[in-house]
């Protein structure tokens, strides 16, 4: 009776774990297939552990595990901390500085003063002669200015701003 | 919302109330049910980078390692590879396992490494790459005599160069078959291939293999 043996295709197949029912039966019977077979599978089972056992030795001799690991999970937490606390810093510093900036307080003499050249060159302004043309002693200080008797519609507007400036 | 689609059914076919766990409709349901609790479960180990760590890091290293030979580069890889999944978690359809997808990342990440360097890794590796006959060192023999364990040892450091003169994919597929022991529908998921290019890949591998393990006895 004439005895086939599995083809080297069908070996490599019940060596991946494709097996048929009638591969495995065969493997049973036939005992140069079953030895074949299993000289490949013990190969492949010492790879296998030579490489599992290799894989295990380097992750444990590995200094970088533990840190990349941490870093991993803190690295994203640690950099949003971080962002929070410079906005926390900066942003009050900012805000001081805009409040400074913002609400000035102002001298009260020196409010006046400014009120009367204010006035002063408003009246300069709508007078017919040029100030330049006028002897500097016209000018007047803070406390001593009058306003004039004649009115013009320029000087109205003066007197407007100036009621303006002195409310503030 | 359950209860609601049982209602239904029952509306529709009374002569199955009698016993519902029988139709297919509820196996459905129980099939899908269990679906949902999967792709659950696989959303909350992705979202916890302890987890991914805990359980996935010695298999993607291990991948990463064998795949380029270089234990400090398998390191950086498998860092990087459980970081783009934990970031990209919300990407997850949930087709496959989490080992499963994270494989593929690993191996595009690889994939992209070997092509960055333009050049067969394996047969040009940087300067922490481990020698063969190191790994093969490393193998436990137990049972056997010095003698037999040596030439187990010889054996295995030859089955270790003809991996590394394996293609590519020839290579990964290998590894991912015989030392992970995955599936073969798991390493077409992994490697994006059907299954006959995957088996065709493991025949083409087991057939170079053998020959040359013929040749060098």
């Amino acid at each position: 009776m004439k005895h086939e043996h599995l083809s080297v295709w069908d070996r490599e197949e019940y060596v991946i774990g494709q097996r048929t029912p009638a591969m495995v039966q065969h493997i049973a019977q036939c005992e140069d297939c079953r030895s074949a077979i299993a000289a490949t599978q013990e190969d492949l089972e010492f790879f296998r552990d030579s490489a599992i056992q290799w894989s295990a030795d380097c992750l444990e001799r590995s200094p970088r595990s533990a840190q990349v690991r941490r870093s991993a999970v803190f690295l994203p937490a640690f950099r949003w901390a971080l962002a929070a606390l410079l906005l926390a810093v900066l942003l009050p510093l900012s805000l001081m500085r805009t409040g400074r900036h913002v609400a000035p307080s102002p001298q009260p003499d020196a409010a006046m003063s400014d009120d009367a050249l204010l006035q002063q060159v408003d009246e300069e302004v709508s007078e017919e002669v040029p100030s330049s043309m006028e002897p500097l002693t016209h000018l007047v200080s803070a406390g001593t200015y009058r306003a004039p008797a004649d009115s013009r519609p320029f000087e109205r507007t003066a007197e407007g701003s100036h009621s303006s400036v002195q409310s503030n | 919302m359950e209860q609601i689609i049982y209602a239904g059914q029952l509306t529709r076919f009374p002569e199955r109330s009698a016993n519902p766990a029988a139709t297919g409709d509820t196996v459905a349901s129980e099939a899908g049910r269990e679906k949902a609790r999967r792709f659950d479960q696989a959303l909350a180990e992705l979202g916890d980078m302890d987890v991914l760590y805990s359980s996935y890091r010695s298999r993607i290293y291990r991948y990463a390692l064998l795949s380029l030979r270089d234990p400090e580069l398998a390191e950086s890889l498998t860092h990087d590879c459980l970081l783009k999944a934990h970031n990209a978690r919300a990407q997850f359809r949930g087709d496959c396992s989490v080992a499963t997808w994270l494989t593929r990342i690993a191996t595009n990440l690889i994939r992209d490494h070997i092509r960055s360097r333009k050049m067969q890794f394996w047969k040009a590796a940087s300067n922490t790459a481990v020698d063969i006959g190191e790994i093969a060192d490393r193998m436990r023999a137990p049972g056997l005599t010095p003698e037999a364990s040596l030439l187990v040892r010889e054996r295995v450091k030859h089955l270790w160069e003809h991996v590394e003169n394996l293609s590519g994919n020839q290579r990964s597929v290998f590894l991912l078959r015989f030392v992970e022991e995955q599936e073969l529908a798991d390493i077409a998921a992994a490697m994006n291939m059907n299954i006959g290019t995957v088996k065709s890949h493991l025949h083409r591998a087991l057939s170079a293999i053998r020959v040359a393990m013929e040749k060098s006895k």
